[in-house]
């Protein structure tokens, strides 16, 4: 017989039984050094699995390793957990806790501030403590977010130069950005001259441009350089306005109204021909974008600065007709948003639900449907209704998939019940067992001694397995009662969890039926502000092309009335 | 540049905080965002669902994964700097059970020490066949796809393997280490 001593002493050993069978490939392995057994080593492969959970959105599954664990680590993926899925007020306490501590207190601190800031929590946080503790214990992007979230609080309170004096505590980057972005739409706001917001948006040109992440810093920069043009050509300063507005990239948001600014800034020099060129490339954009249907004005009234009245006519006749058609796809999508409603009708549709589609999509934009979503997407109000049937939707998802995993589990459980094998029948296998075991390791123990170097390794795999085959058959009988009782246990718990999942539904779609009705009137509104905007702007070319035939008119009459 | 040849239509990063505004619900900086009518309804639906998720996921493992089959598998990254995985496939025994795609997110968790569950089941004491699929990119910008095959033996008692990733300088060429949690 074997000697099972050696070889259970062995298993305490535990090695890592690893081969490679796959020839050829690249990929090279190599067999870890074994490591200690202790539940600290455990603990960690759990917190470090949440940290991934949680950085895929998975709080659920992030909450479910980490419940039971009290290390800083842990306690901050439950509280990231907790506010991710909508429970601040559980997350409070926990924070509070961390604060306390030594590790994570500026995290902590500034979780704390946010979820006040946002209105996640009912309990009362002191917010000015919380982000001065956040800039007092936290580094890096923390330090940064807290420090930003200071001067928005002197900024809400018109203390924008107080406001300024925070911003320039901080390091260079996007936070620092944004905040003298903003900064300079307050100095835009309260100044005749726009001097010191331009500097302000200089400033944050400057600091945009260390943003560690580069699309986002471009996109900033984007938008700080169309602030900046915009000001500049509002206090008629064209070559400043021209020299902020040419640097903005093409493939950026905001590049049709950026055009249409370019080419203002250019007429108001006198160079029409060029501000045209800006122009005609505006136009090429949906109308649904800023700038879109002023450029298409422009191109007439280019022509007609430059003195061509004919061309000028077709221009306006053409961007008349742009309108005109444009008004038609606003009311049949309003109609369609009154027939499926406006989940359907503009989300669902435009496929923006699956997001790496939408953004995979470059006809994205062209498509009017896409471009009339993205400007409503613009406002807060806009955003927080599609937010509101986006969440619903997910979580109904969510608890349609619970669902059907509950019949599962039921279906499993039942299963296992009925497959749960007697004593006497655990008994009698165990002696066929015992019988089959000993068999083969008397054959293993006679093909052992005549193995060469790589057998053995093989001989001591297959052993090792017999010794565990053993052990588990062993232990059958003991544990039955046990299994049984814990089989029944959990179809209690899926009974209330069933149970728990039927009010949820109800309440979920009451929920979103409440929250698709607000969208579609938000949406409607829009569409119909939308359709008023391209009339208005078809009225304008209307006018034009009047005044454009008056003057033909008067001037043929003037050639015919000449002897 | 404006000043430049026209280019056509893209999608940027504007477009992505959009989408992924319209999809999360995450508004602007400065809070200017109201906090909506109802808003308080789905937070307590969202943090309900989850309760009831993360209960179902501790039965789930209570309830279908006895201890002598359970088998768990998790990947990890040797160190932060040598090697971003883009997707991973894997199959036990020929059939797949895992296919995923990073997101940055994901990527970035990987690279502070994050470690990522890749299956959790059951399995019959012996050796089984893992089949790996691999996209990532190394440090010195190069894509890879890589392709291995490796066999290990499940034990009695609870099996956790952890996959971990590697890639050193100078070719930076992936390499991948089993390590037996048993």
């Amino acid at each position: 017989m074997l000697d099972w001593g050696r070889y259970l002493s062995r298993q305490a050993i535990r090695t890592c039984a690893v081969l490679l069978v796959g020839g050829g490939l690249l990929v090279s392995v190599s067999q870890a050094a074994p490591r200690g057994t202790a539940s600290a080593e455990h603990e960690q492969i759990r917190i470090r699995l949440a940290q991934f959970s949680v950085a895929g959105g998975r709080f659920a599954e992030a909450l479910a390793r980490v419940e039971d664990l009290d290390s800083p680590l842990a306690l901050l993926l439950r509280a990231e957990s907790l506010v991710g899925s909508g429970r601040s007020d559980q997350a409070i306490p926990i924070l509070r806790q961390l604060t306390a501590g030594e590790r994570y207190r500026g995290q902590s601190w500034l979780m704390l501030a946010e979820a006040a800031m946002n209105g996640a929590t009912s309990v009362e946080v002191n917010i000015e403590q919380a982000l001065d503790n956040a800039v007092r214990y936290g580094h890096g992007e923390i330090r940064e977010r807290a420090r930003f979230h200071q001067a928005e609080l002197l900024r809400a309170q018109s203390m924008p130069e107080r406001a300024g004096q925070v911003l320039a505590t901080m390091e260079p980057g996007y936070w620092a950005a944004v905040g003298y972005q903003n900064v300079a739409s307050d100095y835009a706001r309260i100044d005749r001259s726009p001097a010191r917001s331009l500097v302000a948006l200089r400033v944050a040109l400057a600091l945009a441009s260390e943003d560690a992440h580069v699309a986002r810093g471009a996109s900033l920069k984007s938008e700080l350089l169309l602030q900046a043009g915009y000001l500049a050509l509002q206090a008629e300063d064209f070559s400043k306005a021209e020299g902020f507005l040419k640097d903005i990239a093409l493939d950026s948001y905001v590049t049709p109204e950026a055009l249409f600014f370019h080419g203002q800034a250019l007429a108001g020099r006198q160079n029409v021909r060029e501000a045209m060129q800006s122009w005609h490339r505006a136009k090429k954009f949906p109308l649904a974008f800023p700038g879109a249907v002023e450029a298409w004005l422009g191109m007439g009234q280019g022509y007609d600065e430059l003195g061509y009245l004919g061309q000028a006519g077709e221009a306006f006749l053409a961007a008349n007709a742009a309108f005109d058609s444009e008004q038609v796809t606003l009311r049949s999508l309003a109609e369609e948003v009154r027939q499926r409603g406006a989940w359907r009708a503009m989300v669902e549709a435009s496929r923006a639900t699956d997001l790496e589609w939408f953004l995979a999509d470059n006809r994205a934009l062209a498509q009017p449907r896409q471009a009339y979503l993205l400007r409503f997407a613009e406002s807060a109000d806009g955003q927080s209704a599609i937010a509101r049937v986006a969440t619903l939707a997910e979580l109904f998802r969510q608890l349609q998939s619970r669902k059907s995993d509950l019949e599962i589990f039921r279906q499993a459980i039942a299963y296992r019940q009925a497959s749960i094998p007697s004593v006497g029948e655990l008994e009698t296998r165990l002696g066929r067992v015992d019988g089959r075991i000993g068999e083969l390791a008397d054959r293993l123990r006679r093909t052992a001694a005549h193995a060469g170097t790589g057998q053995s390794e093989q001989v001591d795999s297959l052993v090792q397995t017999l010794i565990d085959l053993r052990t588990v058959y062993h232990r059958l009988p003991g544990d039955r009662p046990a299994v049984a009782r814990s089989l029944n246990q959990h179809l209690d718990q899926l009974a209330l969890l069933e149970h728990r999942l039927d009010g949820l539904v109800e309440r979920l779609v009451r929920a979103r039926e409440e929250a698709e009705a607000m969208l579609d009137r938000q949406m409607l509104s829009f569409l119909s502000n939308e359709e008023e905007r391209i009339r208005f702007a078809q009225d304008r070319a209307e006018q034009q092309v009047v005044y454009l035939y008056e003057h033909l008119a008067l001037r043929k009459l003037e050639q015919e009335a000449q002897p | 540049m404006l000043g430049n040849a026209h280019s056509p239509l893209r999608t940027t990063w504007t477009l992505l905080v959009l989408v992924v505004f319209l999809l999360t619900g995450r508004h602007g900086l400065a809070g200017d965002a109201q906090t909506p009518d109802g808003a308080l309804e789905i937070e307590r639906l969202k943090g309900e669902v989850a309760a009831l998720s993360q209960e179902l996921i501790e039965l789930q493992q209570a309830a279908f994964y006895p201890a002598d089959t359970r088998f768990f598998l998790f990947l990890s990254l040797a160190s932060n700097d040598g090697l971003t995985p883009e997707s991973i496939e894997i199959a036990i025994d020929g059939r797949p059970v895992v296919s995923h795609l990073y997101s940055e997110r994901e990527k970035l968790s990987l690279q502070r020490g994050g470690a990522q569950a890749l299956y959790t089941g059951n399995l019959s004491l012996g050796e089984h066949r893992l089949d790996i699929t691999l996209a990532a990119q190394a440090q010195n910008d190069r894509y890879v796809r890589r392709e291995s095959s490796l066999t290990f033996r499940k034990r009695a008692g609870e099996t956790t393997i952890e996959l971990q990733l590697a890639a050193s300088p100078p070719d930076f060429e992936p390499s991948i280490t089993l390590q037996d949690w048993q």
